[in-house]
């Protein structure tokens, strides 16, 4: 199998934050990863390939003049943020994630970085009374820090001592793998599936704040490719 | 997307739902590549182009292929390779069961290497496509996406569309592997299958890539694939 990353340059990301996205309800992993790339120039260091990750091509998201290619699953960072990230935006084949999240954890253990966040999302169905938190997360730093965070909740097994979090796509699973040797923080939010800018902008917003870099929160920029999320502009012939 | 038919049923967009059951995933299991045929990576190849989507293959068929053999097959991976004058060599893909897009891609990888120059043609409904310009959408059109440089006389793929299958996990290999020379053409057409008009656009890209074709004046069958309301 060809090897699971492909810099594009030689790269050291000991001390980084890598950010993963499950892919779950609304997307909202991938649209919160997004905001991220595009409001702060996130650079892309590395191609990903796996035979589990369901392939798709597309133009540049974030730039429609470029003639780049995106693909299913890229690798981003930014050196002042010391912050990684992977995007990911399509799925996992079924029959071969469970290889796919082994190869992973290999090839980030090697990166020697400082911590790993999933970023996931659960139906909003789950949360029987609104007025409780709408971020969940689960830890294996045993960082006290998340008590002083607000609206926020830790997961709880049920009664057959398992997690559970429907909708939430591969992040328990992966969360499984990845927190057997490197520490690991999965982060999601209750949602409904819409239109869902504002619950990726404060789901960034809510991993700013795990990390302690809320004074490096900025504006935030849509992507290019978010211009058609209702569709297309209508024809003139309409009129 | 077409207008729904009153009492349709739609099923759930998330891609939440897929696999939603899994709370555990099934253990790996290693498929080997079941190849059938002469499978031997030619001295040359100065191009390999890929087909998929069943409506192509039906043309390629009856205007290039007519009675041609098959040099190999891969079993459980629904393709087959034929060789055409000049060096050239045609791979028709289907999506059946057994080994995913990415497998096969994997298992073509000597092939891959060896060639001068890869082209991937694929298929997709003019409704999937997401129209960024105020005018009416034509009733086929073609696009491009490519890690070299953009030859051809057609428009690059524009956001937000996307392209998946064997034609996008080929384009994804090529720049993962630092292969400049993967061209990736989506033609997409108004119908479930092709009729003078619409095949007129999959026969320009053909003759584009200096495919011969041996008979352009075809007709395709456009009996459906099942036996609903017939």
């Amino acid at each position: 199998m060809a090897s699971l990353l492909q810099f594009s340059k030689p790269t050291d990301l000991s001390g980084y934050v890598l950010m993963i996205p499950s892919v779950s309800v609304g997307n909202l992993p991938q649209l919160t990863i997004d905001l991220l790339i595009k409001t702060y120039s996130f650079e892309k260091i590395a191609s990903i390939w796996h035979p589990a990750i369901v392939s798709m091509v597309g133009s540049d998201p974030y730039n429609s003049s470029s003639s780049e290619v995106c693909t299913a699953c890229e690798f981003y960072s930014n050196e002042k943020l010391k912050i990684a990230c992977i995007q990911l935006r399509s799925t996992l084949d079924y029959k071969l994630a469970k290889k796919f999240f082994d190869d992973i954890y290999n090839v980030i253990k090697e990166l020697q970085l400082k911590k790993v966040i999933i970023l996931s999302s659960a139906f909003d169905y789950e949360l029987h009374n609104i007025n409780k938190e709408r971020f969940y997360f689960l830890d294996n730093t045993q960082n006290n820090s998340f008590a002083t965070i607000s609206n926020i909740k830790q997961l709880e097994m049920n009664n057959n001592g398992k997690y559970l979090i429907n909708g939430s796509g591969f992040s328990l699973n992966l969360y499984d793998v990845i927190s057997r040797g490197l520490k690991c923080v999965l982060l999601g939010k209750y949602i409904s599936e819409g239109d869902n800018r504002p619950d990726a902008q404060s789901l960034l917003e809510k991993t700013f704040q795990i990390l302690d870099m809320q004074k490096k929160l900025k504006n935030i920029e849509y992507p290019s490719s978010w211009a058609y999320v209702f569709g297309g502009p209508p024809p003139i012939g309409i009129y | 997307m077409s207008a729904l038919s009153f009492g349709e049923i739609v099923e759930p967009s998330t891609r939440a739902l897929i696999d939603e059951d899994l709370e555990e995933y099934p253990e790996y299991l290693n498929i080997t590549p079941e190849w059938e045929g002469n499978f031997t990576v030619p001295n040359e190849i100065n191009s390999l182009i890929f087909l998929e989507s069943r409506i192509v293959k039906d043309l390629i068929y009856s205007c290039v292929l007519v009675q041609e053999k098959s040099l190999c097959k891969l079993m459980n991976g629904g393709l087959e390779i034929f060789a055409l004058p000049n060096n050239q060599f045609i791979v028709l893909y289907s999506e059946g069961n057994g080994l995913n897009t990415g497998q096969v891609v994997e298992s073509l990888k000597n092939w891959i290497y060896t060639a001068k120059e890869i082209y991937a043609i694929t298929t997709d409904s003019v409704y999937n496509y997401q129209n960024p310009y105020n005018v009416e959408k034509p009733i086929s059109l073609i696009r491009v996406l490519t890690n070299s440089e953009n030859t051809f006389n057609y428009k690059k793929l524009e956001q937000p569309n996307l392209v998946t299958g064997l034609g996008a996990c080929l384009l994804t290999y090529c720049i993962h592997q630092s292969l400049g020379k993967c061209t990736l053409f989506v033609i997409y057409i108004d119908k479930s299958h092709l009729d003078s008009y619409s095949s007129t656009a999959v026969l320009e890209v053909l003759k584009k890539l200096d495919i011969p074709i041996k008979n352009s004046n075809v007709k395709i069958s456009s009996t459906s694939n099942n036996n609903l309301y017939m």
